[in-house]
C-alpha cells in the first residue's frame, strides 16, 4: 500500500521581487509503508522542497497528495499540524533542539501538544534506545552533534509514527558518527517505520531500498536496489 | 495542551533573560506600584477625614468670625477693645478662607458674633437645630498651686459638650445657672486635666486663669484625637464668665448642630439671613461672618482627594501604557529570536493556538510578576507616605485582586500580537529562518 502518494508536484517560489524560482516541475512519487527511500541530488535541486511537502509542512503547491490514501491537499494548517504530530517524525540537519531544554523535555516536545499518558515512560525508553541515558538531564547546549542528532531521532519516535522524515540528518556529523547515526535509522526501518532521509551522499544513500534522484525539481531516475 | 508543560516553558523563556525580563517589567513595576499606593493611601485618607467628621457629626454647622477688609476704620474701632495680644489673631488677613482654617487649625479672627446672634440661631427651634454653641477662646496664663502654663481657655454653652460629644468623667457639667450668673467655674478636658493636676483630685480646686480664682466642676473622659484639633486640651468655662474675664462682647465662633444631614443646607441659609440683619449687612459678600457646614468640608476633602486620585490614577495609567509597550516589544524580539524554535513547534504538531497561549502565558507571567513587585512597592510606598502624613494604611485585598486583574489584563492586551505573529508564522520560513 502506498503511504504517499504525490501526483504532478508543481512548486513555485516567488520573492520579494516578485522573481519565480520553480523549484518543482511536474514530480510523482509513490512510497509504500515500510519502505527506506533516500532522495538525492544536487544542492538546490528540489529535495528539500519536496520533503516540506511530504512532511504536510508545505501545503502551497500543485498537483495531489494522498496521505494513508486520504487527500491532504486541502486540509487547514491545524489539521495539517495535527496529522503531522501524529503520523510523521522529523529529523533535521541542525539545531531543532529546544536549547536550555534537557534532553527528557526535548523528547517530550511532541507530547505537549496533545494529552496521553506515560509519556515519561516511553520518552526515557526511546532515549535508552539512542544511547543516552547516562545524559537524559543535561542541557541540549551540553550535547555533542551526534547527540542532538539521537535525541531528535528520540523525539521523532516519540508520538509513534508512521513515517520519518530526515533532511541531510549526518550532514553535519563526522564519517563515525554518521554512521552511528545511519545504523539508528535503519535499525527503525527495520522495525517497520516508512524511512525518507534527503542525503548527497553515495555512502548514506546505499542504505536504501530505493534511490530517488532530483534534478531541477524534476526525478532524473530513481532505482530499486537488491 | 498540557498546562504545567507550558508554564515550565514560559519560566525558562522568562529566566533564559533574566536582565532584559526585569527591564522589561519595571514599567509594570511601576505602575501597578502607583495603583496600590493610590488605592491604600486613597482609602486610609478618606477613612481619616471619614473618621474625622464622624467625630465631628454630619450635620454640624460652623459659624465664623471674618474681618471685613474694605472698612479698616470700622474694624479699628471695633478692634480697639479686641486688640489684646492674648486673643489669636493669626489669619486674620485671609479672608476668604478663614472658615476653613477655624475649622481645621482653631485659628481665629476678630470675633464679630453677638450674643444677639447665638440666641436668635437657637431660637429656630429643636426641630431644625438641637446644639447651638458659642465660642470665645483666649490664651491664658492657667496656674495650680506653683504650676503655672501659658493654656486655650474656651468660653461655651452647655451644649457645647453634646455638640463635641464630650462625656463627664468625674464631677459635673456646668448649668444654665452658672452661665447666667457669669459663674467663675471651669471644666477640664482629660489631658489638660493631667497637665495641671497629674493623677491628683481636681474636683472643687481652685486655678488661677490670668489671676482670675476659678472652682473645677467637672473633668471629661478622654476622647480619640482627631487629625487636626485635640479634644483632649481644652478649659471650658461658661461663655458669659468668659466675655466677662477676657473682657469681650462677642464671640469668634458659633458652633451648631442641626436636626438632621437633610435640613442642613437650608438652616444655613436662614442662620445667615439672620445674621446679615443682626448685623445690618445688605450684601452677602460684605458679610463679616462665614457659614461652614461639615457637608462644605466633607465636600472640599473629596474633590482634593478626587484629583490628587487623578493624579496618581495618570502616573498608573501612563507607566501601564509605557510598560505595556515595553513587554509587545520585548515579545516581538523574542518571537523573531525564537522563529526557528516555532517553526519545529509546528513541524512537531504544535497548531496555531498552542503557539499563540505559549507566547501569551509568557507576557502574561512576566507582567504578572510585575504586577506582584508592583504590589509589593507600591504598598512599601503606601506605608512610608502614611508614616509622614501620622495615617494608618493597609493593603486591602481588592486592591490586590485589582492590581492582579490589571497586570495580567496588560500581559493580555500587550502580548496577543507579538502571540499572534508568532503562532501565524508558517511552519516551513520559519523552520529556515536564520
Ligand atoms: N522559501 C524560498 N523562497 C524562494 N526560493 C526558494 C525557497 N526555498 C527554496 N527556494 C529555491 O528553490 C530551489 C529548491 O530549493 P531546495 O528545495 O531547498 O533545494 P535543496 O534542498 O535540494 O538544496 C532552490 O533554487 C532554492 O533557491
Ligand atoms: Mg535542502
Amino acid at each position: 500500500m502506498n503511504i504517499i502518494d504525490l501526483k504532478s508536484i508543481k512548486k513555485d517560489y516567488r520573492n520579494k521581487k516578485r522573481i519565480i524560482t520553480s523549484a518543482l516541475r511536474g514530480l510523482d512519487l509513490r512510497i509504500e509503508e515500510g519502505e527506506f527511500v533516500a532522495i538525492m541530488g544536487r544542492s538546490g535541486s528540489g529535495k528539500s522542497t519536496l520533503m516540506n511537502i511530504i512532511g504536510l509542512l508545505d501545503s502551497d503547491f500543485e498537483g495531489e497528495y494522498s496521505f494513508k490514501s486520504k487527500n491532504v491537499k486541502n486540509l487547514s494548517g491545524n489539521k495539517l499540524s495535527e496529522l503531522r504530530g501524529k503520523e510523521i517524525g522529523f529529523v533535521f540537519q541542525q539545531f531543532n533542539l529546544l536549547k536550555k531544554t534537557d534532553v527528557l523535555h526535548n523528547v517530550l516536545l511532541p507530547t505537549v501538544y496533545r494529552s496521553s499518558r506515560g509519556d515519561n515512560k516511553r520518552a526515557e525508553s526511546l532515549i535508552e534506545k539512542v544511547g543516552l541515558k547516562d545524559k537524559i538531564h543535561n542541557k541540549s547546549n551540553e550535547l555533542s552533534v551526534g547527540q542532538i542528532q539521537r535525541v531528535a531521532i528520540a523525539r521523532a519516535l516519540m508520538m509513534d509514527p508512521s513515517v520519518i522524515l530526515a533532511d541531510e540528518p549526518t550532514g553535519n556529523l563526522d564519517t563515525k558518527t554518521a554512521v552511528e547515526v545511519m545504523d539508528l535509522m535503519i535499525g527503525l526501518n527495520k522495525e517497520g517505520k516508512t524511512l525518507v532521509i534527503i542525503t548527497h551522499e553515495e555512502d548514506i544513500a546505499a542504505y536504501a531500498n530505493r534511490i530517488v534522484q532530483l534534478k531541477d525539481g524534476q526525478i532524473e531516475k530513481e532505482g530499486k536496489k537488491r | 495542551m498540557k498546562i504545567s508543560a507550558l508554564i515550565g516553558q514560559a519560566f525558562t523563556a522568562i529566566f533564559a533573560n533574566k536582565v532584559r525580563s526585569f527591564l522589561t517589567v519595571l514599567g509594570i513595576v511601576i505602575g501597578i506600584g502607583s495603583v496600590i499606593a493610590l488605592i491604600s493611601l486613597g482609602d486610609s485618607v478618606s477613612n481619616t477625614i471619614g473618621e474625622n467628621f464622624s467625630s465631628l457629626g454630619s450635620a454640624m454647622i460652623t459659624v465664623n468670625s471674618k474681618p471685613v477688609k474694605e472698612d479698616t476704620d470700622a474694624i479699628d474701632e471695633e478692634t480697639d477693645q479686641n486688640e489684646d495680644p492674648g486673643i489669636m489673631m493669626m489669619g486674620r488677613d485671609h479672608g476668604e478662607e478663614n472658615g476653613m482654617r477655624a475649622m481645621f487649625m482653631g485659628v481665629v479672627s476678630d470675633p464679630t458674633l453677638t450674643e444677639q446672634d447665638f440666641n436668635d440661631i437657637r431660637n429656630l427651634g429643636e426641630d431644625k437645630v438641637t446644639a447651638v454653641s458659642p465660642e470665645i477662646s483666649k490664651t491664658s496664663d492657667v496656674a495650680y498651686n506653683d504650676l503655672s502654663k501659658s493654656l486655650t481657655v474656651t468660653g461655651v454653652d452647655i451644649a457645647y459638650f453634646q455638640i463635641e460629644g464630650y462625656e463627664i468623667a468625674e464631677g459635673v457639667l456646668f448649668s444654665n445657672e452658672d452661665i447666667a450668673g457669669k459663674s467663675k467655674v471651669v471644666v477640664l478636658a482629660s489631658q489638660s486635666y493631667n497637665d495641671l493636676f497629674g493623677s491628683e483630685n481636681a474636683i472643687d480646686e481652685v486655678i488661677t486663669i490670668d489671676e482670675e480664682e476659678c472652682r473645677v466642676i467637672g473633668v471629661l473622659s478622654e476622647k480619640k484625637e482627631s487629625q487636626f484639633i485635640n479634644p483632649n486640651e481644652a478649659i471650658l468655662l461658661p461663655y458669659s464668665s468668659a466675655l466677662e474675664s477676657f473682657d469681650q462682647e462677642m464671640f469668634t465662633t458659633i458652633s451648631v448642630e442641626a436636626a438632621n444631614e437633610e435640613i442642613v443646607s437650608s438652616v444655613c441659609s436662614e442662620i445667615e439671613t439672620l445674621l446679615l440683619a443682626n448685623h445690618e449687612i445688605a450684601d452677602t459678600g460684605d458679610a463679616d461672618f462665614t457659614i461652614i457646614s461639615s457637608q462644605d468640608i466633607l465636600d472640599m476633602q473629596e474633590s482634593t482627594m478626587a484629583i490628587l486620585t487623578g493624579v496618581f490614577a495618570a502616573i498608573a495609567g501612563i507607566s501601564l501604557v509605557v510598560g505595556g509597550i515595553g513587554i509587545m516589544n520585548i515579545m516581538l524580539v523574542s518571537v523573531t529570536e525564537r522563529t526557528k524554535e516555532i517553526g519545529l513547534r509546528k513541524a512537531v504538531g504544535a497548531k496555531t493556538y498552542h503557539i499563540l497561549i505559549q507566547f501569551l502565558t509568557e507576557s502574561v507571567i512576566l507582567t504578572l510578576v510585575g504586577g506582584l513587585v508592583g504590589i509589593g512597592i507600591g504598598y512599601l510606598i503606601s506605608l512610608i507616605a502614611a508614616r509622614m502624613i501620622s495615617i494608618t494604611t493597609v493593603l486591602s485585598i481588592d486592591a490586590v485582586v485589582l492590581a492582579v486583574s490589571i497586570s495580567g489584563a496588560v500581559g493580555i492586551v500587550f502580548g496577543l500580537y507579538p502571540a499572534w505573529k508568532a503562532a501565524r508564522l508558517d511552519p516551513v520560513d520559519a523552520l529556515r529562518y536564520e
